[in-house]
C-alpha cells in the first residue's frame, strides 16, 4: 500500500514539473526567443530537478516528454504557444531565472512563482514608445542622408503609424492587412514631405515604413537556420518575408500615386 | 570628418535605442543598445566613406564588431546578447535600397512593352541583391562571436560565474 502511495506521489511530482516546464518554455518562445536559447534553458531546469527532458519544438506548440530516470515514469504532454509581443525584458529574466533555478537548486513552486513575477511586470507604455520610435525613425532618415523637414515629416508619419498599428492589433486585424494598411498611411503621411518643400522627399518615403521591418523574427529565423532548428528558422524567416512584402505592398500603393512627383 | 562621424554613430544610437524600445527591452540596458548601435553605424561610415569598402563588407564587420561587444555588454548586465545586437543593428538596414527596388518594380510592372524595361530590371535585380545580401551580412556577422564563443555566450545570464 505504501509503495503504491509513493508511486503515486512520484508521478504526480513527474507531472508538475512538466507543466512548469511547459509553461516556462512556451511563454520564453512566445516572447522571441531562439529555439536553442529556450532548449538550453529548459535542460539546466531539467538537471537541477533530476529529470530528462526531450522536447520537440514546432511554430505554434510544444511536445514534451519528461522521465524520471530514477523510477522510468514518463509524462509527455503537448502545450500551444501563446500569441504575445516580443519581449527582450521577459526573455532576459526568464533565462536568469533557469541559471537560478540551476545554481539556488529551487524548487517548482518557487519557480513557478519566480515566472509569475516576471511575466507580471508592467511593460514600457505606449505613450512612451510611440514617440520614441518615432525619433528612432527620424534619427534613420538622417542617417540615409535626408535634410531636417525629411526628418519632421518622418517623425510625424512614424508616430501615425505607430499608433495605428497599435490600434488594429487591439481589433485582432491580421497582421499582413494590418502591415499593409500601417505602410500605406506611414508613407502617405511622409509625402507632407513635398509641400513643405524637403529637398530629399524620397528619402523620408523610403525610411516613413521601417520601423515596421520585423527585425527580431528575421535574426531569430537566421540564428535558428544556422542552428538546425531548420522547421522553427523557416517558419520564422517566411512570416517574417510576408511581412516584408505586405509593407512594399503598402509603399507601393503610395508610390503609385506619387510617381509623378518623384520621377 | 570626425563631426561626422561622430554625428553619425549619435543619430545611429537614437535608431538603435528607439528601436530597441518597441521590443520591451529591460530598462538597464537601453544605454549598452545605444553604445552599440553607435560604435557599429559610425564603424561602417568610415568603412564606406574613408576606406571605401563596399557596403555588404561594411556592414558584415560591422555587425561583427556589435556581436562582439555585445558579448561584453551582455556580461556585463546579464542579458542575452541577442537581446543587445538585435535592435543595434537595425539602423544598419539599406533601406534605401528596398525602396529603390519597390519604385523600379512599380515602373517595371508600368512600362512593360517598352525599352525601359530592361533598364528597370536591372535596377530592381541590382538594388534587391544589395538588400538581401546586405541583411544577411549583418544577421550573420552579429552571430558569428556567438558560435566561436559558445561557452560563454551560453552563461550571460548566470549571476554568479565560477
Amino acid at each position: 500500500m505504501c509503495s503504491f502511495f509513493r508511486k503515486h506521489i512520484k508521478i504526480m511530482n513527474l507531472q508538475e514539473k512538466a507543466n512548469a516546464i511547459g509553461y516556462y518554455v512556451t511563454e520564453l518562445l512566445a516572447v522571441g526567443t531562439h529555439t536553442s536559447r529556450a532548449e538550453r534553458n529548459v535542460q539546466r531546469i531539467s538537471r537541477s530537478w533530476g529529470i530528462e527532458v526531450a522536447m520537440a519544438v514546432f511554430p505554434k506548440n510544444v511536445i514534451l516528454t519528461v522521465t524520471d530516470p530514477e523510477s522510468g515514469k514518463i509524462h509527455t504532454s503537448s502545450r500551444n504557444i501563446p500569441a504575445r509581443g516580443i519581449s527582450f525584458r521577459i526573455n532576459k529574466e526568464l533565462s536568469a531565472l533557469s541559471w537560478r533555478t540551476f545554481d539556488n537548486k529551487l524548487s517548482v513552486e518557487q519557480f513557478l512563482s519566480e515566472c509569475e513575477g516576471i511575466l507580471s511586470k508592467k511593460q514600457f507604455s505606449n505613450i512612451y514608445v510611440a514617440p520614441l520610435a518615432a525619433l528612432a525613425n527620424a534619427s534613420f532618415c538622417y542617417l540615409f542622408g535626408g535634410d531636417w523637414t525629411a526628418m519632421f515629416c518622418v517623425f510625424l508619419s512614424t508616430l501615425t503609424g505607430f499608433t495605428a498599428k497599435i490600434w488594429l492589433h487591439r481589433f485582432s486585424v491580421n497582421d499582413y492587412i494590418a502591415f499593409v494598411a500601417v505602410a500605406m498611411l506611414s508613407s502617405m503621411m511622409s509625402a507632407l514631405s513635398f509641400p513643405l518643400g524637403s529637398g530629399t522627399p524620397d528619402v523620408a518615403l523610403a525610411t516613413s515604413v521601417l520601423f515596421l521591418v520585423p527585425g527580431v523574427l528575421l535574426i531569430n529565423g537566421i540564428i535558428d537556420v544556422v542552428e538546425e532548428h531548420a522547421l522553427m528558422g523557416f517558419s520564422r524567416l517566411i512570416k517574417s518575408t510576408l511581412l516584408i512584402i505586405s509593407l512594399a505592398i503598402g509603399l507601393a500603393f503610395t508610390l503609385s500615386i506619387l510617381q509623378n512627383n518623384l520621377l | 570628418m570626425i563631426t561626422d562621424i561622430l554625428l553619425d554613430g549619435l543619430f545611429a544610437a537614437f535608431a538603435g535605442m528607439g528601436f530597441g524600445i518597441i521590443s520591451n527591452p529591460d530598462r538597464n540596458t537601453l544605454p549598452y543598445i545605444a553604445i552599440l548601435a553607435a560604435i557599429g553605424h559610425a564603424f561602417r561610415f568610415v568603412l564606406i566613406n574613408h576606406t571605401h569598402t563596399d557596403i555588404a563588407t561594411a556592414s558584415f564587420c560591422a555587425a561583427l564588431v556589435i556581436g562582439l561587444a555585445s558579448m561584453a555588454f551582455g556580461r556585463l548586465k546579464h542579458t542575452p546578447t541577442t537581446c543587445l545586437y538585435i535592435p543595434a543593428l537595425l539602423p544598419m538596414i539599406p533601406g534605401m535600397y528596398a525602396y529603390k527596388t519597390v519604385f523600379a518594380l512599380i515602373l517595371f510592372l508600368q512600362n512593360l512593352n517598352t525599352e525601359a524595361n530592361v533598364q528597370l530590371m536591372h535596377q530592381i535585380l541590382s538594388n534587391l541583391t544589395v538588400t538581401v545580401i546586405v541583411v544577411a551580412a549583418l544577421a550573420v556577422g552579429a552571430t558569428t562571436p556567438t558560435f566561436i564563443f559558445k561557452k560563454l555566450v551560453y552563461s550571460m545570464t548566470r549571476e554568479k560565474h565560477s
